[in-house]
């Protein structure tokens, strides 16, 4: 192949490393006011009394929103699909405050700064309501007054396969887990932009990952045409899933439907921890079953999920979770329990991954548990336990096809050393009393898309211009991760062209084609890929048929070559694109297009292995990253460097989540919402990551490609995790292992 | 409209300062001071900048005294000569502050300024016996660094002086200062730990030793110094002395100060300063 | 407050409030959006500009801060249409992907090299510790950081 697998820059590169490239909050519109947003001081309470009088006087200052005078409307900020089903719990402002930095009213002005200072001049006066910031003073029902849908949803359960019978040598190992709440921490905090023009059409810039969605949802949210509202996808600075819930959207909507001038608001970086959304605090208790070889019997799983203010996505975050337990490892017998509670705490939402890091973390915690009780290596026992090539996964009937999960291990294994450290590790620990060094291992699967458990499918047009070069509608969502370069490369390598020969205009309502999924589920490369390939494909035939037509020549004879087109009958007739878009113009008198539907049809397993080294100072509880190494089953790397790259971005968050990263919550219930105390780690504390891909070209996706955004972050947090318990022989596996959950866990086994 | 003084000589300055209301803020390099002042946290009526006075911004040796100005920067303290042939301890501190951008910034002046427990600049100043001097509309006052802090956030500055300088007696004595780890958690939590050792041979004749981020001001431990007297340096005196640390913690930090963790980190500490040490002796 | 500072070689003059942030007057005074705000307290190092030959966070500097003072941002650093050799590495080498931390880490790389022309990769990790980048895992960044200084 000429290009993919290649490594190129994402495509605004120049853009980026000049400052020139526009991000939303670098926006400016003729006309444009500022906004700011009014949050609450109090967990949970009742807005008793609201003076906005002080803020109107202040010169610039435009108009105030608040909660008696905007749309009041219950919404849920997950939707992003027409007539999705969904509980409805939140408002763009709420009287009924239910979390620290839940939207009260918001100051429109000329400029931040002024909006800024009127907030501050809003005077508040609350009825206190009793609160809860953990889930289990949810269930004891400490906050039933939060909404008429009650406060604790369930129960959702499951169970899949039969259970063996125990033949009375099973080994049972128990496990607890807790994940605390991480924010996603994209560098471009969150901003929105909206315009209302005179046409009665309201178009919404933002970064997000769907640009449909946000128009199903605002439209239904102010009973507009879907055809009234427009979104526009700008830049995105990183989202990791917290782009992709609509948080600032309905905000700059409200303001600019009633003020008619362009509305921007940007969140600093406070507000876009405690007010956007963070990925859900767990509680897992499980129960893993296994023969004394190390068959892997049965696992019992209950989780307590933590909503937090408002319902979101979390019932579904916990269904999706429960839908993962056959994706890496076979065994005959499944049961799992999940309740989700709503606490007076910042709400929880879609986090990179959708669940399977958090399902991961739990499972390979049980693994590690397990190996050590078996006395059976770690990378042995899931050896033992790991879906081969075209087993089915139990719980849908789906064939996994050419999953790569035994291959990932093996390979790891040796680029890892892994026998060879195990002896050095030994001898280390031994002569060392403060530092101790471990390894860990850890194995996840993820998905490529929904299929089969939703609709996916989606449309790409091609068409070539007068130049020669090709435009391809796809509606995409950059997250800054290089999807357009991914998918300029795809399109260029079956069309037989330079990649900057393709222009892909990313995601707006108004110019491309209507796609009601949006960049989800790590479907982009692989369904809205396939699709580009497929276009691209069609593309090709409609422009020898062009030729043919021109030529008076058979179908069967042309031949594409570049930016050429000729018929292997008169081989010096040779007509570049260009020239053939004019005699279709003058002449045919149609355009060279394509347009091409693809539906989803299967959904392969996908996995990595990584596989972490450390030494934990057991005097301080800090802990060290020595060697790290990622296995991606990734099928076929479209842009090979970025693939790299992610896995090690994804490897690095994933080791924050396990060792430093989480929103932490004073008594009062206000959130630490800062990058003082919210610990991401550095360039001088980063591991530098080693990436091995596994290439077997051997799927449905373009080119044989499988997902890789997301799944090269599903195994991260458990590998150090396992690493930090084979150094001090410890079952911790309450995240984040800060050196005081470390210290403290040493100081308890001092005194034991 | 906000006013603002930015003296660019020795000259200018008591004009500058005799302008300040007790509203006023004296900035330095105002790595803590813009994050209060943009969150609206501090709402002053005058900002005075003193960072274009050239002796403000040097560090020299007169005598047996070395000199620092306050708007010297960490960056400057951490790579000058008189500072780490001299004041190895200060040049620690400085080059543990942060990252380089604040370091680039952050002066030792406002390291004080601020007076948060946390400051690591503060314990070395207490090894070293540092004196500030402190400029006024009337001329200028000398005072031990230890009388400076009154409580977090709040020195014996008035509205109109500012800190000019600060002298350093040259130390008799060898000296470094760890913190704890650079890898923080929820809360700034570490323990800055300065020491100061002059040995006979291998054995202690006299140690000083001050604890950060323990207290309101850094702590001296006494007691620990004198168990020291005439010992060796091995690990079993190294943790006896970091139980002295860890005792003062237990009894006098509340716990939402971390203080689990504070006490049991406190052996990591004081055995890291010890081995920095170790190596300049 | 007048101001008077040179602003990517020129002389500028403009009036300010003194406790205005140089981001903010960098970002809405002057229209130089290049330079991002990703946490106003000196910690993620989207902000970082030059000033007098130093990395600092444009978001804890006041305008009261920079009379006489010398101020390079990202804009600065093209000469003659011509990009710097560290942006046009940094393209080539994948180190960019989101960009938000790219205009910062550009500039502390900027200053790590006018100080520092062949930093070792310690060296490098240290005078970047103070730039996030949350897509990474810094790999890429590290390596352009390094062919630069080779290449120059």
């Amino acid at each position: 192949m000429v290009h993919v697998g290649k490594s190129y820059p994402i495509h605004d590169a120049l853009g980026k490393a000049t400052g020139r490239t526009v991000y939303a909050g670098d926006m400016e519109l003729k006309g444009m006011l500022h906004m700011a947003v009014l949050f609450s001081k109090i967990p949970h309470g009742f807005v008793k009394k609201l003076d906005y009088s002080k803020a109107m006087e202040l010169p610039g200052v435009v108009d105030v929103l608040y909660y008696g005078n905007t749309c009041q409307k219950e919404y849920n900020r997950y939707h992003s699909q027409y007539r999705q089903d969904l509980i409805h719990t939140e408002r763009i402002f709420n009287q009924h405050v239910r979390f620290v930095g839940d939207r009260i009213a918001a100051v429109v002005a000329t400029t931040e700064e002024i909006a800024r200072k009127a907030v501050s001049l809003i005077e508040v006066e609350y009825e206190e309501y009793s609160f809860a910031l953990d889930a289990h003073e949810t269930l004891e029902g400490k906050i039933d007054n939060m909404d008429e849908h009650g406060s604790v949803f369930g129960s959702i359960a499951n169970e899949v396969g039969t259970r063996p019978e125990n033949d009375g040598t099973f080994v049972e190992v128990d496990t607890t887990t807790h994940i605390d709440r991480i924010n996603h921490m994209a560098m471009e905090t969150h901003a929105a932009v909206a315009e209302f023009d005179s046409q009665g059409e309201l178009t919404i810039y933002s970064p997000n990952q769907t640009v449909y969605g946000i128009r199903s949802f605002i439209a239904d949210l102010f009973d507009m045409d879907y055809n009234k509202v427009r979104v526009v996808k700008t830049t995105m600075g990183g989202s990791f899933g917290g782009k992709q819930e609509w948080v600032l959207e309905p905000l700059v909507a409200a303001a600019a439907l009633r003020v008619k001038r362009p509305v921007k608001l940007v969140y600093n970086r406070e507000e876009s921890i405690r007010s956007t959304y963070c990925r859900a605090p767990m509680y897992f208790k499980n129960k893993f079953t296994f023969t004394p070889d190390g068959k892997l019997q049965d696992v019992d799983c209950d989780l307590l999920l933590d909503a937090g203010a408002y319902l979101g996505n979390s019932i579904n975050y916990a269904r999706t979770l429960g839908s993962k337990f056959f994706r890496t490892y076979r065994y005959p017998h499944e049961t799992f329990h999940a309740q989700v509670a709503l606490t007076n705490t910042i709400v929880s939402g879609a986090f990179r991954g959708w669940s399977s890091p958090e399902f991961n973390i739990n499972f390979e915690h049980g693994m590690n548990m397990a190996a050590r009780k078996l006395g059976i290596d770690p990378i042995e026992l899931r050896l033992k336990n790991v879906i081969h090539e075209g087993d089915i996964e139990l719980s849908t009937g789906l064939n996994l096809g050419d999953f790569k999960g035994r291959q990932v291990l093996e390979l790891g294994r040796e680029k890892f050393d892994w026998e060879n450290r195990k002896k050095e590790i030994a001898e280390f620990n031994a002569q060392n009393k403060r530092y101790k060094r471990g390894m860990g291992v850890s194995l996840g699967g993820h998905v490529n898309g929904f299929y089969p458990a939703k609709p996916d499918y989606t449309r790409v047009d091609m068409c070539v211009t007068e130049s020669g070069t090709v435009r391809c509608g796809v509606t995409l969502h950059d997250h800054g991760c290089g999807t357009v370069t991914a998918f300029k490369m795809i399109a260029a390598e079956e069309l037989g062209i330079e990649v900057d020969q393709v222009r892909i205009q990313e995601g707006d309502t108004a110019v491309t084609p209507q796609d009601f999924v949006g960049c989800f589920s790590s479907r982009t490369t692989y369904v809205m890929g396939r699709a580009t390939q497929e276009c691209a494909k069609l593309l090709k035939e409609r422009i020898k048929e062009h030729f043919a037509v021109e030529r008076g020549c058979d179908v069967a004879d042309v031949v594409l070559d570049g930016m050429t087109v000729y018929s292997t009958k008169e081989p010096d007739v040779v007509y570049t694109w260009s020239d053939l878009v004019y005699a279709s113009q003058q002449r045919y008198q149609h355009e060279i297009f394509a347009s091409y539907e693809y539906v989803s049809k299967d959904n392969p397993g996908v996995c990595g292995g990584h596989f972490a080294y450390v030494e934990v100072d057991t005097y301080t509880g800090m802990v060290k990253i020595l060697d790290y190494l990622a296995v991606q089953d990734i099928g076929q790397a479209i842009n090979r460097e970025i693939c790299i790259a992610q896995t090690q971005g994804a490897s690095v968050m994933g080791a924050g989540a396990a060792l430093t990263e989480h929103v932490h919550y004073r008594p009062n219930g206000v959130p630490f919402a800062n990058l003082k105390d919210y610990h991401l780690l550095n360039s001088f504390e980063a591991p530098s990551v080693r990436v091995e891909l596994i290439e077997n070209h051997n799927t449905e996706g373009p080119f044989g490609a499988k997902t890789i955004g997301e799944v090269c972050h599903v195994p991260a947090s458990a590998a150090v995790v396992g690493a930090v318990n084979d150094a001090l022989q410890s079952d911790l596996n309450d995240l984040p292992l800060t050196p005081d959950k470390i210290t403290a866990y040493l100081k308890n086994r001092e005194e034991r | 409209m906000m006013k603002s003084y930015a003296p660019k000589t020795m000259a200018e300055l008591p004009a500058s300062l005799a302008a300040l209301t007790p509203e006023s803020k004296i900035v330095g390099g105002g790595t803590d001071f813009v994050i209060r002042l943009h969150s609206g946290a501090v709402q002053p009526d005058a900002l005075c900048y003193l960072g274009h006075i050239p002796e403000l911004k040097k560090i020299e040796k007169q005598g047996d005294t070395i000199s620092v100005g306050a708007y010297c920067t960490m960056t400057q303290m951490e790579h000058d000569p008189i500072v780490r042939e001299y004041l190895p301890a200060l040049m620690d501190a400085a080059a543990d502050v942060g990252s380089l951008q604040i370091r680039n910034n952050g002066t030792i002046g406002g390291n004080l300024g601020n007076a948060s427990p946390a400051g690591d600049l503060i314990p070395v100043m207490y090894l070293y016996d540092a004196k500030v001097e402190i400029a006024s509309p009337n001329g200028t006052r000398i005072v031990p660094v230890t009388d400076v802090i009154l409580r977090p956030g709040k020195t014996i500055l008035e509205a109109n002086e500012a800190f000019i300088r600060f002298l350093f007696p040259v130390p008799a004595f060898k000296s470094a200062f760890v913190k704890l780890g650079s890898r923080k958690k929820v809360t700034i939590s570490r323990i800055g730990v300065a020491l100061g050792l002059d040995m006979d041979g291998d054995y202690v004749r006299e140690m000083k030793m001050f604890a950060g981020a323990v207290a309101i001001k850094p702590v001296a431990f006494e007691k620990a110094c004198d168990f020291m007297k005439g010992k060796t340096i091995n690990e079993q005196n190294v943790l006896d002395v970091a139980g002295f640390l860890s005792d003062y913690i237990a009894e006098n930090v509340a716990p939402e100060f971390d203080r689990d963790y504070k006490v049991y980190a406190s052996r990591g500490v004081v055995t890291d300063v010890f081995d920095r040490i170790l190596g300049r002796l | 407050m007048t101001l008077n500072f040179i602003l990517n070689g020129r002389p500028t003059e403009l009036e300010v409030s003194p406790d205005k942030r140089l981001l903010d007057l960098l970002r809405e005074d002057l229209g130089l959006t290049g330079t991002k705000e990703g946490c106003g307290e000196g910690e993620c190092g989207a902000c970082t500009v030059i000033i007098d030959g130093e990395a600092m966070h444009s978001c804890l500097v006041l305008a009261c801060q920079l009379e006489g003072k010398s101020v390079l941002t990202i804009e600065g650093l093209e000469q003659n249409g011509e990009l710097d050799k560290i942006q046009k590495i940094f393209i080539e080498e994948t180190a960019i992907q989101c960009g938000f931390c790219t205009t910062g880490m550009i500039m502390s790389t900027k200053a790590l090299l006018m100080h520092n022309p062949h930093p070792t990769e310690t060296e490098i990790r240290n005078a970047l510790a103070g730039n996030i980048c949350r897509c990474s895992g810094y790999t890429q960044i590290l390596r352009a950081v390094k062919r630069t200084s080779e290449e120059a």
